[in-house]
């Protein structure tokens, strides 16, 4: 019998934050006022078949916007302790952090001091789902050279995508301008480390790699309309690094961070309206599925809190991952999968 | 509260934030360039200093208090901030080499100045005000 996870979410805009009005029966909220005191609390309960027990858990929601969490961090904090105390009250052996909540009080390090159900942020995951997205990419696209650029580093994420995709010997060219010291010691460790490409160049617009991997920590803000030619962009960040600020037919966006389930989730109908609200119809993300397998393996020792990400972890989770079904099965965005036909036609385009 | 304690508990916030060592944090480190971090590295750095302190700062505190009283079109002209802005910012950062609150400066690029003793002078700030 699997045990029980918990994850806390919270509402992205002012529409979802109404929704969440109704599911609480807050009519100061679903009318888009902030009522005083806001409650944080759960939602909904989640069911999804793994082998031949069901795998449970609950979600529970802060009521409190992106901007606001990051405004006042110590409110945020209050409210993820009382989202923490009712996943624990239904159950759950351990609890993941989605969003913003996986960002503040040091990316969930302050929070996991206050309680001994384990805390898990979600980056591991996601990192290697980031790592078997770019994989899957090389091949279907029929890319010649296994090269690849990263923008977004320092990131924790973008750190370990580095890492996994230098050990399967991809050569990588790391965007960023002025690379901080830290970061030029830790790549020059990993070039003597794997023997594998890594450079730096100035922009994107610099790239010779034809696939280029977005995985900043807050959402970059790269505008779609300065990406080179034929090249396909795995957008990794949450919020998203790309900004859609003109039609391309000669680029390809990839999400870079979902997983396809081995069965149907189940739960009432505001588990579904959640996966609709955060674009997860079949897919689910990364960060969502980390605490999923943690609790269904009893694997605690894989949860990961801060910016320091373990490669083994990663590993680990991966291998979970794909022992429960969660699968990298194919390249979606928004929800639909993106054809080979389409990403080879899209790397024919690539001019330099 | 002497600046040098300030420091000490300001460089405990960087290296448990940045996992850097103490050494390495000089009030003359830039927090970017120098140190490694990042947006949201400033997110639990600006958590720890208003725990350790009990004090708020302000999100884009400088960047507003720079602004002062100016009309928005006397700050910056499509992003580039003006000489009344960079004047401005000289007063609110000492610990910046003038050179480096050059013409064309982006008012995006402010945060890539900070050193260590921008949160020093802030905290400092911050602890006076309180006071008063």
């Amino acid at each position: 019998m699997h045990a029980r996870f918990g994850f806390i979410v919270h509402p992205l805009n002012d529409f979802q934050r109404r929704v969440l009005g109704v599911r609480t029966l807050n009519l100061a909220l679903s009318l888009g006022h902030i009522a005083p005191n806001p409650k944080t609390q759960r939602i909904s309960d989640i069911r999804v078949q793994l082998g031949t027990d069901p795998l449970k858990g609950t979600l529970a929601s802060l009521p409190l916007l992106p901007a606001e969490l990051l405004n006042d961090q110590a409110l945020g904090l209050e409210h993820l302790k009382i989202g923490v105390a009712a996943c624990e009250a239904y159950g759950a052996s351990v609890i993941g952090l989605g969003g913003v909540a996986a960002m503040i009080g040091g990316q969930g390090k302050i929070l996991s001091r206050t309680t001994s159900t384990p805390i898990t942020s979600g980056n591991h995951l996601t990192a290697e789902t980031a790592f078997q997205t770019t994989l899957l990419a090389l091949t279907s696209s029929g890319q010649k050279s296994r090269r690849v650029a990263l923008i977004g580093l320092p990131s924790p994420v973008g750190g370990l995508l580095a890492t996994l995709l230098s050990h399967q010997g991809i050569a990588l060219e790391i965007v960023s301008p002025s690379p901080p010291a830290p970061l030029l010691k830790k790549m020059n460790a990993l070039r003597e480390e794997t023997a594998t490409p890594i450079v730096f160049v100035n922009s994107i617009s610099d790239i010779k790699a034809g696939i280029l991997v977005a995985a900043s920590s807050t959402g970059a803000r790269i505008p779609l309309s300065t990406i080179p030619s034929g090249r396909i962009v795995i957008d990794v960040a949450a919020p998203a690094d790309i900004v859609v600020d003109t039609r391309r037919t000669d680029v390809i966006l990839i999400d870079g961070e979902y997983l396809s389930p081995p069965s149907h989730l189940t739960g009432d109908v505001w588990q579904h309206i959640y996966r609709m609200l955060t674009r997860q119809p079949q897919c689910l993300l990364a960060c969502f599925v980390e605490p999923m397998l943690i609790a269904a393996s009893r694997r605690y020792e894989l949860c990961g809190v801060g910016r320091n990400l373990d490669l083994e972890k990663a590993r680990s989770l991966g291998g979970l991952a794909a022992r429960y079904g969660f699968l990298v099965d194919g390249l979606y965005r928004h929800g639909r999968k993106v054809s080979d036909e389409a990403l080879r036609n899209c790397a024919r385009a690539q001019t330099d | 509260m002497n600046q040098s304690v300030i420091f000490e508990k300001v460089r405990d916030a960087f290296v448990e934030a940045l996992g850097v060592d103490d050494d390495e944090v000089l009030p003359e480190s830039k927090i970017f360039d120098d140190l490694g971090a990042e947006s949201l590295d400033l997110l639990e750095i600006v958590y720890l200093l208003e725990h350790e302190f009990d004090i708020k700062i302000p999100r884009d505190g400088i960047r507003e208090e720079s602004k002062g009283d100016l009309d928005p079109a006397d700050y910056e002209v499509e992003g580039v901030l003006t000489d009344l802005a960079l004047e401005k910012l000289r007063e609110l950062m000492p610990e910046v080499p003038p050179e480096e609150l050059r013409p064309g400066l982006l008012a995006t690029e402010i945060p890539k100045l900070f050193r260590v003793q921008t949160f020093v002078n802030i905290v400092d700030r911050l602890i006076q005000e309180k006071a008063a």
